[in-house]
């Protein structure tokens, strides 16, 4: 479908530790606001023995993302790489790509007169935004920008137990498949938490 | 216990600061809401990339089309001035009135710009027209209540109803035509019980939306995040025929009917139009008039 690489994040269930560590890089390296989580490490079916894990969510840079199609200004744009972005400048805080949103990753901080919603805010994939790279505008608004650095986003890059990956989508998929073979659980037999969501055509 | 604390819960999310400190439940619920995406998620996402948009244009097209094709070809209502004239609105029903008027003027526009906020750029100019719509409804919420009380018993339907929608509330011809109408007429009625009923559903919804992160156990819904997608689904739906109902009374109080704007100002209506607009209506005070 893409005619060159497709960047998306994988948490690895069977590693993630419930650590926090993820959330906590994304929100120091990024400076941003107390109550703004761009990353939440999740436990699903918590207490139940043998079920229990965790995994780390966050925007998915989903294909045909919902957030982009039901955005009344069209603020959002995909670079060819799949990075899902969007120019803060013009966003007006509707909330509607967060109803869009199947992960709940769209985040509003307190703005203005009334408390009212302020512009959205979501992870970038450490790759900056519309504002030129590298300069003071984008590294306030959207936080680091790694990629154009050279350099995995931080969420992945600090993760002690390589729990979470990013990358390009076949290189993803293979290290994928070496850990499952590898643990003997056979090939990739469901799509990894949020995938067939994220990721509904390929 | 768990009673008590989802009590507090509930009076915390009054207060936009509780938010801060108050646990994100729709992050918390997202391992199970997650799967669960199918169904109000897909639904708002493919009404509002395909139908919100044109429906409120369709809407607003459509009105102002029928209203200039009314206002040409039959024309506005004038009735003789026979200067006997009678109170038929006191002060507080203007006061609350005006309240209302005021608010669904702040409203309805800022609504459309933002339902229509790609046109107009979004920045700055569409984030305050948002602020102003908060503020619309904070004056609407103040005057739904006296609004509804003060009303209630005169908008409930009445035999000489019938008879007004036979004749089309004779604003179909120039003639003047007895049109059976109580005190109000069935046009009126459906606005009061539109403007109550969906302004209060309006309301509702738009202030969950407003709270984002709502901490309150909502009924029939499992999951918060499903409770905001459908509050903006019903939200964008009840505007519509807001708007259009808005839009209309608009222009009969305008337009249409020449003096129904000043009998709202001064709460004094003529002779003239009550014993034809208001028929049985008139059949009940007319000998209140002339003293």
């Amino acid at each position: 479908m893409y005619k060159y690489s497709r960047m998306k994040f994988y948490c690895d269930e069977n590693r993630c530790i419930d650590c926090h560590g993820c959330e906590v890089a994304c929100q120091v390296g990024n400076d941003l606001p107390v109550d703004i989580a761009r990353r939440k490490v999740i436990t699903v079916n918590e207490g139940i023995e043998g079920k229990e894990y965790s995994v780390s969510i966050s925007c998915m840079h989903c294909t045909d993302a919902p957030c982009a199609q039901v955005c009344p200004v069209q603020c959002f744009y995909i670079r060819e790489d799949g990075i899902v972005l969007h120019n803060k400048d013009i966003c007006i805080g509707c909330g509607y790509c967060l109803y869009a949103c199947p992960f709940g990753a769209p985040q509003f901080p307190k703005d203005g007169a009334f408390g009212t919603r302020g512009v959205m805010d979501k992870c970038t994939m450490c790759a900056g935004g519309p504002a030129p790279t590298f300069s003071d505008k984008e590294k306030r608004l959207y936080g680091q920008n790694r990629i154009a650095e050279g350099k995995v986003p931080l969420c992945a890059a600090m993760c002690s137990t390589n729990a979470l990956i990013v990358g390009d989508a076949e290189h993803v998929a293979e290290i994928i498949r070496e850990r499952r073979t590898a643990h003997g659980h056979g090939v990739l037999d469901e799509t990894p938490y949020g995938w067939d969501i994220a990721y509904p055509n390929e | 216990m768990s009673k008590l604390a989802s009590l507090i819960m509930t009076l915390m999310a009054f207060f936009p600061g509780a938010a801060f400190a108050s646990p994100d439940i729709i992050r918390q619920q997202l391992p199970q809401a997650v799967p669960h995406y199918w169904k109000w998620g897909t639904l708002f996402v493919n009404l509002q990339v395909h139908l919100f948009k044109v429906l409120f244009l369709v809407a607003l097209i459509a009105v102002l089309v029928v209203e200039f094709l009314h206002f040409v070809i039959v024309g506005p209502k004038k009735f003789r001035e026979s200067g006997r004239k009678i109170k038929v609105y006191n002060a507080f029903m203007r006061l609350v009135h005006w309240t209302a008027a005021l608010s669904f003027t702040l409203l309805v526009p800022t609504g459309l710009i933002i339902v229509f906020s790609k046109f107009f750029g979004g920045d700055g100019f569409v984030r305050t027209m948002r602020s102003l719509h908060f503020l619309g409804a904070i004056l609407f919420a103040i005057a739904v209540v006296p609004l509804f009380l003060m009303w209630v018993l005169d908008m409930l339907p009445e035999e000489g109803d019938i008879k007004w929608i036979l004749v089309g509330g004779g604003y179909l011809t120039k003639k003047e035509v007895e049109t059976g109408a109580g005190k109000f007429n069935p046009g009126q009625k459906a606005w009061f019980w539109i403007a109550t009923g969906f302004g209060s559903l309006l309301l509702l919804t738009g202030f969950l939306m407003y709270l984002r992160k709502p901490n309150f156990i909502i009924p029939f819904v499992k999951y918060q995040i499903d409770a905001l997608r459908l509050a903006a689904i019903i939200h964008n739906f009840a505007a519509m025929v807001v708007l259009v109902m808005f839009l209309v009374h608009l222009y009969m109080s305008l337009f249409a009917v020449k003096g129904s704007l000043k009998s709202m100002i001064t709460g004094y209506k003529d002779e003239e139009e009550i014993r034809y607009m208001h028929s049985s209506f008139y059949e009940k005070v007319k000998d209140r008039f002339g003293k």
